[in-house]
């Protein structure tokens, strides 16, 4: 490129920023920033004071919407798959009872503190087995009541369950059989039957 | 204060003055500085009306934070380094974004971006001379406000006349010699698309 040139767009380039930003402010600039001074504050934050009350509006409205979302998320379905799936596991640790004694007190199906407790995340799916010994208690005592004495108590806390996923009350029927989920039908029969009878047994017998 | 009196202090004797509560020392200071604000908020947002609101802000908000100015620096570049954060945040504005655009668009039908300037009468000149020239211009322009941010801040401020490379680098956060660069670098690339325009065959 020609020397004469580069000087030419060299020349272009200076007048076009100058022209740019070469230039001078309205008169009193001095005068408005008194007048804004003097004004003190409150015309100076009239903004921040309307953005405040807006800011803390919109932060109240996102949490409360933020807690309906939450409120409204399927919650009560949840306790009861978590209670099939606390069963779910039940046969293969029948005979854990058995190998730590101590655990059967601990269990009391009655007490109010452990009363099954709202699932809501993954990790009570894994507590699933201790959320079985907490609906239905000590599988031993369990046993008992369906087999001799029929006991209110636990008929409401089985009944249910075993209308919806007949292998609760399998697990409750059988304790010692581990592979109890195969044998479904037959053992959930038995507690079905005996109950009513024992019921009508015991007013009029004593 | 009166006239000769503030001709007379420096500009951190006024500065006392003002943290002592005396506006009118600040007044001083606003009109030493004036015009180094604006061409620093003009040169950011590139409208001489947004450039104006920028320069007050930037004046109020150093008298609010004048408390804390201990003069480890010079007020001016404290200043500029306020207006310069005042005019950034303004260009990041999204409203500003849509006045650009509506503004270029004007720009395409002849207009200019920046509008509050001092035109450079062209005398002496015939009129295919002056409207080549005015093209040229023209395009210029476009081509100034096309160029990657950093290298058009530092090529415009260093064409405000006001600032010296120091001040520069204390507004963009860069070094005196990465200023230098930029501008350079700005010059280069804006002659590269001239001469690809077909200029260099003028």
């Amino acid at each position: 490129m020609p020397e004469e040139h580069r000087g030419r767009l060299d020349r272009a380039i200076d007048r076009a920023v100058h022209e740019m930003v070469r230039a001078d402010p309205r008169p009193g600039l001095r005068h408005r920033v008194e007048g804004r001074i003097h004004a003190g504050p409150s015309a100076s934050m009239r903004n921040t004071r309307w953005q405040v009350p807006a800011l803390a509006a919109a932060a109240v409205l996102v949490v409360v919407l933020g807690s309906l979302v939450l409120l409204r998320s399927p919650h009560t379905p949840e306790p009861e798959n978590a209670r099939v799936a606390a069963v779910e596991p039940s046969p293969a640790p029948s005979t854990e009872p058995s190998e730590a004694p101590g655990a059967v007190p601990a269990s009391s199906p009655s007490t109010p503190s452990e009363a099954p407790a709202p699932v809501q995340t993954p990790r009570s799916m894994q507590a699933a087995p201790r959320a079985a010994e907490q609906i239905f208690g000590a599988r031993s005592g369990l046993v008992r009541a369906a087999d001799a004495e029929a006991s209110p108590e636990i008929d409401s806390l089985a009944a249910p369950d075993a209308e919806r996923f007949p292998g609760a009350s399998f697990g409750l029927g059988s304790p010692i059989e581990p592979l109890a989920p195969i044998t479904i039908t037959p053992i959930r029969l038995t507690p079905i039957v005996v109950s009513p009878v024992i019921v009508n047994a015991l007013p009029g017998g004593k | 204060m009166t006239a000769p009196q503030a001709a007379e202090v420096t500009d951190l004797e006024l500065v006392r003055l003002a943290q002592a509560g005396d506006s009118g020392a600040f007044g001083e200071l606003v009109e030493r500085n004036r015009r180094a604000v604006f061409r620093a908020a003009l040169a950011a947002v590139g409208s001489g009306a947004e450039a104006d609101d920028v320069a007050q802000e930037a004046f109020v908000t150093a008298w609010r934070k004048l408390s804390g100015f201990r003069g480890d620096s010079q007020f001016r570049t404290w200043l500029l380094s306020i207006t310069w954060r005042k005019a950034i945040d303004r260009r990041k504005s999204i409203g500003r974004w849509l006045k650009l655009a509506a503004s270029a668009s004007r720009d395409e039908a002849g207009d200019d971006l920046f509008d509050v300037v001092d035109r450079v009468p062209a005398t002496g000149m015939t009129p295919e001379a002056s409207l080549e020239s005015a093209e040229l211009q023209r395009d210029v322009r476009k081509l100034v406000r096309s160029l990657p941010p950093k290298l058009r801040d530092a090529l415009l401020l260093a064409g405000t006349g006001e600032h010296t490379y120091e001040e520069i680098g204390g507004m963009l956060g860069a070094p005196v010699g990465t200023v230098k660069w930029r501008v350079a670098e700005a010059r280069r690339v804006l002659k590269r698309k001239l001469t690809a325009m077909g200029y260099f065959d003028a």
